[in-house]
């Protein structure tokens, strides 16, 4: 059995997001520990919520989903920081335009939304989330495969 | 000794007890209370750098301006006087 689809989805953005110019093989899925000035600056990402809808009556059911992949670009700077994000930004948008491969299948990736968050400290910390939607189906019997 | 006057002499008592570090600005010295305590803002390891000191000590001192502590070169990005005769100045990495 495959892994479950969000794995899948997760590992393909992760794929596609890693070796940007900025960024290089510092992309972290599902990191919840603090990043250090080593991982910086660096992409987090993570699958958040998401909403199922059936979309057959009998069974299996066809299930519509609809999920939210998040990519923060994280940096630490005490200057041009905005821009630097603004830059990772670019890089991951276009990384991701064409959608992503899963097993085969391309899975069209939207954005939909971004907020810029910047904390004071030693070096100023700054994170620009970018949230995309991504749409795509499953039977309810088998999360681990694209219909 | 008036109230205010007494609530100022304690602070310098307590400042004077707890200094641990010498700061330069302009080329005066003098003592502060230096932290430099570990913080995670947004999820990435950093330190919030910040002294205590006398107002008069730090009378001259504007934000933006350069302070050095410790023989390390900090950007004063806040002062935030108590009232009381003590000013907690908030900084940056230079």
């Amino acid at each position: 059995m495959a892994d479950h689809v969000h794995t899948q989805i997760r590992t393909a953005a992760v794929t596609a997001l890693t070796g940007l110019t900025t960024t290089g093989a510092r992309c972290y899925p599902s990191r919840i520990y603090d990043l250090a000035d080593a991982n910086l600056p660096g992409l987090r990402v993570y699958l958040d919520e998401e909403s199922v809808t059936p979309d057959t009556i009998h069974a299996p059911v066809v299930q519509a989903r609809r999920a939210v992949l998040v990519v923060e670009c994280c940096a630490k700077a005490n200057s041009a920081l905005d821009a630097t994000c603004d830059t990772m930004s670019k890089e991951v948008e276009t990384a991701l335009a064409a959608g992503l491969g899963v097993a085969g299948k391309n899975i069209p990736v939207t954005l939909t939304a971004s907020r810029f968050e910047r904390e004071p400290g030693s070096t100023t910390v700054a994170v620009k989330r970018l949230l995309f939607d991504i749409e795509f189906f499953t039977l309810a019997n088998a999360p681990d495969l694209l219909t | 000794m008036t109230a205010p006057a007494q609530d100022s002499a304690i602070s310098m008592a307590i400042l004077s007890a707890l200094i641990n570090s010498t700061a330069t600005f302009s080329g005066s010295t003098f003592g502060v209370v230096f932290d430099n305590a570990f913080a995670d803002p947004l999820g990435m390891a950093s330190s919030t750098p910040s002294c205590l000191a006398a107002d008069g000590d730090v009378s001259g001192v504007s934000q933006g301006g350069s302070l050095t502590v410790n023989s390390v070169n900090y950007i004063v990005r806040e002062l935030r006087p108590d009232g009381l005769g003590l000013t907690r100045l908030i900084l940056e990495a230079a």
